[in-house]
């Protein structure tokens, strides 16, 4: 199955649990959800989620200057972010159950 | 984390620059703010693979930028761009008009170059040499455009399809990549206000000049401050979009060009004399007119009216005052044409003679021909307070 489809939809819930844990910039927030496992992410996908969630509202930035790299976006979860991640990670578990439930029973009947 | 602005990568401009110009259709603000982030990512992406990285290294880990802007475009719910219109509508015609308003701009932008570098130098003599071709290369261009552009949705993304178009984004990404680039570029964008200022200023200068009234110019030139202020922030808003957008930026490359020209006029009007002394293409110099004809041959007259005959001329510093290298006749030459003749004693000494010559080119016999006769004509005036001067 084509994890790339599964995650177009899980994208955002992702991305906002990554920045729970800590803020980050487009670059290491990519890198934090490869090394979670979610190896297909894509870079332009992850900017482009970044820079939606911002706009809606849900993320605030921040830049943090650099002498030697590249200046840095910093995005951080604020309130109505904080609020998004509660209730899709509440959908999502739902979701997640009852299909898993499913798949299970399924398997279960065809053994 | 080794790479600095001062050593991005050329393959990072170039990459995003092609990202850039698919996402062209956007407003230039929003497209500048992603153009910037994706250069950062790109910059820490590149710096995985340190000196290596090459826009085949870029393509095989991101994408191609075509499949990079359509993902980000999704991503972020970005609006699709306008499709090409059906291929009957893109005919011959459309893509002719196209071709022809890239190649009428630019000559317009390299023209007004020239212009600029000829009246601050001086190098023609004359600001209109440059500058009247290139108002006319900015006129076509400009309608040109707008005849591409009417009856358009988005004209943006029309304007986009002009040949060579995409270059420009190249050019802008390669400047941004250089260390001095993003300084300068936030320069010339905190710069907007004066900008509103400098097109009303143009205004007022070119409605002076047309109009012949200095007070009817300042009076343009105030309300269309205020029109001008207004318009730029609700432009830097982005609450002006599509052909109107693009109406604006036809008047504001009027503007400045019609302003470089009148200020050359001006500059021009203040600096130039009547005769100028200026080095012809040989060692001796000559002396010009208004018109930029050279002054071949000098009548004195004495105060009693009389024409004065070998006077010798000489200068502050006792230098005789000749007129400059002079051609002599030859035969063959037009019969309009007229030579003069070295005086005797001198080149020094005029008047000179005037040679003519005759409807079958030949020289013809050296005379005096001066303009007034042997006596100017009217009655003699004695200057005032000098009554002696007819003793």
């Amino acid at each position: 199955m084509d994890t790339s489809q599964l995650l177009k939809g899980v994208l955002d819930l992702a991305v906002l649990a990554v920045l729970r844990e800590e803020d980050g910039y487009g670059y290491d927030v990519v890198r934090r959800l490869r090394a979670a496992g979610l190896s297909e992410v894509g870079d332009a996908s992850v900017y482009g989620t970044l820079r939606r969630l911002y706009h809606a509202g849900a993320l605030t930035t921040y830049v943090v200057p650099s002498e030697e790299g590249p200046h840095r976006k910093y995005y951080s979860l604020n309130g109505t972010g904080r609020d998004l991640l509660r209730r899709s990670a509440k959908t999502w578990r739902e979701f997640a159950g009852v299909l898993t439930e499913l798949v299970d029973h399924a398997t279960k009947e065809a053994a | 984390m080794s790479t600095t602005r001062a050593t991005a990568h050329p393959a990072v401009a170039t990459y995003v620059a092609a990202v850039r110009d698919e996402l062209g259709d956007l407003p230039a603000d929003e497209l500048a703010e992603i153009a910037e982030d994706v250069r950062d990512h790109l910059d820490d992406v590149a710096a995985e693979y340190g000196d290596d990285v090459t826009i085949g290294v870029l393509i095989d880990r991101l994408g191609a930028p075509a499949a990079y802007a359509a993902e980000l475009r999704a991503a972020a719910g970005l609006p699709q761009p306008e499709p090409e219109p059906s291929g009957e509508r893109t005919g011959f015609i459309r893509r002719l008009v196209r071709f022809v308003v890239a190649f009428f701009g630019w000559s317009a932008v390299g023209l007004a170059a020239l212009a600029f570098v000829d009246t601050v130098f001086e190098l023609s003599g004359s600001p209109g040499t440059f500058a009247v071709p290139a108002l006319i290369s900015a006129v076509l261009a400009v309608a040109g455009a707008l005849l591409l552009v009417i009856g358009r949705q988005d004209a943006v993304a029309e304007l986009r399809r002009l040949p060579t178009a995409p270059l420009l984004a190249q050019v802008e990404e390669w400047v941004r990549s250089m260390p001095w680039g993003r300084p300068a570029i936030e320069l010339v964008t905190s710069l907007r206000p004066a900008w509103w200022v400098a097109r009303a200023v143009a205004l007022g200068m070119i409605t002076a000049l047309v109009a012949g009234s200095v007070a009817f110019g300042m009076a343009v030139f105030l309300v269309a401050t205020v029109a001008s202020v207004w318009l730029g922030r609700r432009a830097a808003a982005r609450q002006i979009r599509g052909p109107r957008l693009v109406a604006v930026q036809a008047v504001n490359a009027a503007l400045a060009i019609g302003g470089l020209v009148v200020a050359g006029v001006a500059f021009e009007a203040a600096t130039g004399s009547h005769v100028q002394y200026v080095d012809g293409g040989y060692d001796d110099p000559g002396f010009y007119d208004q018109e930029g004809a050279q002054v071949t041959n000098i009548f004195p007259y004495g105060a009693d009216g009389a024409l004065l005959e070998n006077v010798r001329l000489y200068d502050q510093d006792g230098n005789p005052i000749d007129l400059g290298w002079q051609e002599d006749c030859y035969d063959g030459a037009y019969d309009e044409q007229s030579f003069t003749a070295a005086n005797a004693w001198g080149d020094h000494v005029f008047p000179r003679l005037t040679v003519g010559v005759s409807p079958d080119g030949r020289c013809e016999q050296a005379m005096l021909d001066a303009p007034f006769g042997p006596q100017l004509p009217g009655p003699v005036t004695v200057p005032p307070g000098d009554p002696d001067a007819l003793k």
